[in-house]
């Protein structure tokens, strides 16, 4: 591979643009009393069936009385100090252990005021007589015919094995525990510290109180995906599969290949799915890429893969189209600050047929034309501010050339003009095929201006394209969540329709992916404690520990404990056959239309009695 | 600095042939994920020593969705 180098740019330095893109608010929260909030809590209620049976019992006017009746999940270190505080539990109190260190109470009022002085007490938070749950996402999939009803299916993914690769996960969520306050989970793997394997009584006793807390979610992310998938009922809330066991990934999110291989090692003889809410856009997105040939080879009759499709459809980080000899398009590329202050770096790399042959030039942003090398060669440019390198090389595994540019900046200090305002000139010489298709390597990075090779289509991202797996996409099943700053809603969507966000097939070699439509907007789960998304006023709901977040992160274990329940059903079901039930039995209404496949929706919506009833 | 790697054995070699070598170029965390997938740490100096019989892919940091 031949290297030239050379110093040819030297832009001046004027200002510093402001960021581009805002980050998540992070706010102080006020201090708010529970006494306070529990009288305010009950203040709100009017007595009713529901009230007296899962929220509070006897507030029966607009004023909290002292002996009013109050269900409260409690976090003590020392149990004895608790049971002590209600050794002579009055008409109606209650105290049940969860699990070390975790209490269910129903208390009066006067008596909860004392337990919040008893030192031993981490923490009281009420629970919820509402419903702020999956419930909507459940009847969409045919789970349960009402909000609050029974669900519809017998299965419940007992024996079954459910792989996440996440952030982290929160274990001290009562999701993650059983009816009897068992944790639910076989195995952790930390890959943020050394690879570190914990084993579940390990688990029990790194988050019992005042435990070091292994596989921590600092993010927030992993919390909700898992408990999407499996977790346990939790005031009105339940996963898909929430008698599945789980086995953990906290990721470095550079080795998940080493992940899904170790999940489905742990698993053995067992059946298992693996959900990874994760993904890039570094590759041809034909299927062909090593981690996704790596998740063909370790699928099979009861080992699943499901991959969110990507969040990308409209960040202008694709461009596609075809071409004729001769005809040239120039594309506007400019590069996003980086939220965490660190210098902006983008990689856009370019594929097409090996049959064909453009010509590809990158023009900075003060006029300078820099041709992309012939094929096996690379050229590096660099100057104060930012290092070049353009490349081209054949890339077997299809038939492909690969043409890459790295813009790597020096520092973060860059003025407008130097990110701003870089062209791609495509000019095609040979046109057997004549398709050419470009990605930035990830959403935040860069983005193309508006042109008409911009394309909502064939925005969904690795590993998503692979053969091995099934991808999912995201649609709306409510606009409407509760939170800490309270009710809140979102008119821009609407219910039933595709998430303006969810990444569109089909892939690069044309396959139809996504497989698969799940509800994905937005979702109500298990918040992680002390995260960064705990810090979200308008999605936490801080004090009832859930979370309302959207994604086709969140679609994702939608289908993966639907497909826990069908592993449950049929334990040697393969790929192919979880994709052909899932396709057959696929609900298309108003929004899909009748389409066999469409790039947004897939094959339809998931339909899980549907999809249980063809197994 | 050793980069996260994921090598595929060409045709003609095998993965025990690749970890011998891998380990001989001071590579780190070598372990055979599945026939024909290894996964490793490796400077990216050591790359071209490897060409002749394996495929080399670095591996790509993902973002959540």
């Amino acid at each position: 591979m031949g290297l030239a180098s050379r110093t040819v740019l030297s832009e001046p330095v004027t200002r510093v643009g402001s960021v581009k893109k805002a980050s998540f608010k992070l706010i102080e929260k006020a201090s708010v009393s529970l006494v306070s909030l529990i009288r305010r809590k009950a203040r709100k209620l009017r007595p009713s069936t529901a009230a007296r049976t899962v929220g509070f019992v006897g507030a029966t006017t607009d004023t909290v009385h002292k002996d009013d009746l109050v269900d409260l999940l409690i976090e003590a270190k020392n149990a004895k100090l608790l049971e002590k505080a209600v050794r002579e539990p009055g008409e109606g109190e209650q105290v049940d252990r969860l699990a070390a260190g975790y209490f269910s109470a129903r208390l009066r009022v006067e008596t909860a005021e004392q337990v919040l002085k008893i030192a031993a007490v981490e923490r009281v938070q009420t629970k919820k007589r509402s419903q702020p749950t999956l419930r909507e996402a459940t009847t969409d999939i045919g789970l349960r015919t009402a909000p609050t009803g029974p669900r519809q299916v017998t299965e419940t993914g007992k024996d079954v094995l459910i792989g996440v690769v996440d952030s982290g996960f929160d274990l001290s969520h009562p999701m993650f525990r059983d009816s009897t306050g068992a944790l639910r989970v076989v195995g952790l793997l930390d890959q943020q510290a050394g690879n570190k394997e914990y084993t579940t009584a390990d688990l029990d006793v790194g988050w019992a109180p005042g435990g070091a807390r292994p596989g921590k979610d600092a993010q927030g992310h992993g919390t909700h995906v898992a408990t999407i998938a499996g977790g346990s009922a939790f005031q009105g809330l339940e996963g898909v599969a929430p008698n599945a066991k789980f086995l953990l990934v906290k990721t470095d999110f550079l080795n998940t290949d080493k992940a899904v291989t170790w999940v489905f090692g742990k698993a053995g003889n067992k059946p298992c799915v693996v959900n990874l809410s994760l993904g890039h856009h570094y590759g041809a997105h034909d299927g062909t890429d090593a981690e996704e040939r790596l998740h063909e080879q370790l699928v099979g009759p009861g080992k699943i893969v499901v991959i969110a499709a990507g969040n990308e459809r409209t960040d202008n980080i694709h461009i596609g189209g075809n071409f004729t000899v001769n005809q040239s398009q120039t594309v506007i590329l400019d590069v996003l600050r980086q939220r965490d202050g660190s210098a902006p770096a983008a990689t856009v790399t370019l594929w097409f047929d090996q049959q064909d042959d453009f010509d590809v030039s990158l023009i900075t942003p003060s006029g300078q034309d820099l041709s992309v090398p012939a094929l096996g060669n690379s050229d590096q440019y660099s100057s104060s501010l930012v290092d070049i390198e353009l490349s081209r090389k054949t890339y077997a595994w299809s038939n492909s050339v690969q043409v890459q540019i790295n813009l790597g900046y020096t520092t973060s200090n860059v003025p407008n003009q130097m990110l701003n305002g870089w062209r791609i000139k495509l000019a095609c010489q040979s046109a057997a095929v004549g398709r050419i298709d470009g990605w930035v390597q990830n959403s935040g990075y860069a983005e193309f201006r508006d042109h008409p090779l911009v394309e909502t289509a064939r925005t969904i991202g690795l590993a998503a394209t692979g053969r091995g797996c099934i991808a999912v996409a995201s649609h709306v099943s409510k606009n409407t969540w509760t939170a800490d700053l309270g009710a809140e809603s979102n008119s821009d969507v609407m219910v039933g329709r595709t998430s303006p966000f969810s990444s569109q097939g089909p892939t690069r070699d044309g396959r139809s992916k996504p497989e698969i439509s799940a509800p994905g907007q937005f979702l109500t789960a298990a918040l992680a404690d002390g995260s960064e998304l705990a810090g979200w006023d308008e999605r936490a709901d801080t004090n009832g520990r859930v979370l309302t977040i959207e994604g086709t992160s969140m679609a994702t274990p939608i289908v993966t404990g639907v497909v826990a329940l069908m592993l449950q059903k049929k334990k040697t079901l393969k790929p192919d056959q979880i994709r052909d039930i899932l396709k057959a039995s696929a609900r298309h209404d108003a929004h899909t239309g009748p389409a066999a496949w469409n790039p947004a929706y897939g094959h339809g919506k998931i339909d899980v009695a549907g999809a249980l009833a063809a197994v | 600095v050793p980069v996260p790697v994921i090598v595929e054995p060409r045709p003609g070699h095998t993965d025990e042939e690749v970890v011998t070598r891998l380990k001989a170029q001071s590579a780190r965390e070598v372990s055979v994920l599945s026939p024909g997938f290894i996964s490793a740490e490796l400077p990216p100096s050591q790359f071209e020593s490897m060409e002749a019989i394996a495929v080399i892919q670095p591996k790509v940091r993902k973002q959540t969705r």
